[in-house]
């Protein structure tokens, strides 16, 4: 009994101690800083355990075509290079700034970071990604002007970057 | 009131921008123009195409107009250089136009074509149809 109160009291001193960082502004709220790696880590968990749950039930259409790499690399061009970047490009003024880091879509390493995902996996995840968006990432939730189609095919396209030229890439992106 | 309705008017127009903001037609006004030579290039290189490979076929499906376009501009009628020769190439190989690198159709179906450069032609069900200039 006296174990369970010295817990509760523990616990209630935590939440008092949160609150008191929360309001005194103290937590370093600019993206030119980092979390520290407990945050981080936190927020990494909580964030990739919310897509794989969000995302399990997704059923994911045929990736292969032509037609949705044409598609979907226009509007990846458009909406998601700036960020995610494109072949031969390293940077941009936008990953440079932008906290948590946009992973490069264009290089093969972005997908070891999901090592664990088969195939299926890692297009529902970037399905729901694309749709839904995620909190205070600067990823926006673009399923608010983009139908699912139109998602599919930049996720088609997402999983062929890593392997396309400079030259394929724009001829694949440009739109006319 | 009249400032109200003026505010009102200009935050209607602007949401009606913003909802059209994300239609392919908006994008196409800022996009860059195609530039086919990379592709024209590895053609005219006789690197290998793999037909099953969607990259390729979105190149090639991409770059077909624009190539077409070239030819035009260029004075030339592709079947009257390559002495008008259409084959079937189901066998994967296609030697008939080496000398001139410049074949323009044929039956590619089985998904090989050593050629040179290569504009239409039957070569799977995904692009049948879609850039023959000569039939199968």
């Amino acid at each position: 009994m006296k174990t369970i109160k010295i817990l509760m009291l523990l616990g209630i001193l935590g939440i008092i101690v949160a609150a008191g960082v929360i309001y005194s502004g103290v937590y370093p709220i600019g993206a030119d800083v980092p979390h520290n790696k407990f945050t981080y880590w936190i927020l990494a968990q909580a964030r990739e355990r919310s897509i794989s749950r969000a995302s399990a039930d997704i059923s994911v259409p045929d990736l292969s075509s032509a037609d949705m790499l044409l598609s979907g690399g226009a509007d990846y061009n458009d909406m998601c290079s700036s960020c995610h970047l494109k072949p031969g490009q390293n940077e941009s003024d936008m990953t440079i700034g932008l906290y948590p880091k946009s992973p490069n879509l264009s290089l093969a390493e972005h997908e070891e970071e999901h090592g664990d995902d088969d195939e299926t996996t890692e297009a529902q995840k970037m399905f729901w990604t694309i749709k839904h968006g995620i909190k205070a990432s600067g990823m926006p939730a673009w399923g608010k002007t983009h139908d699912d189609d139109r998602i599919w095919a930049m996720v088609a396209f997402i999983k062929k970057l890593p392997e396309l030229t400079e030259d394929q890439y724009q001829i694949l992106t440009t739109r006319n | 009131m009249k400032n109200f309705k003026t505010l009102l008017i200009t935050t209607a127009v602007a949401l009606t921008f913003n909802a059209n903001a994300h239609d392919p037609s908006m994008h196409a006004k800022k996009a860059a123009k195609l530039d086919c030579s990379g592709y024209e290039k590895m053609v005219a290189s006789g690197t290998k195409m793999d037909m099953s490979d969607p990259v390729m076929l979105a190149m090639m499906k991409k770059c077909k107009n624009k190539t077409a376009e070239h030819d035009n501009a260029d004075g030339h009628h592709d079947t009257e250089k390559a002495g008008g020769k259409c084959g079937d190439m189901s066998d994967g190989h296609h030697d008939a136009d080496a000398k001139t690198g410049d074949s323009k159709c044929g039956n590619m179906s089985d998904g090989h074509h050593d050629k040179k450069e290569m504009k239409c032609g039957n070569m799977d069900s995904s692009t049948k149809g879609s850039d023959s200039k000569c039939g199968n």
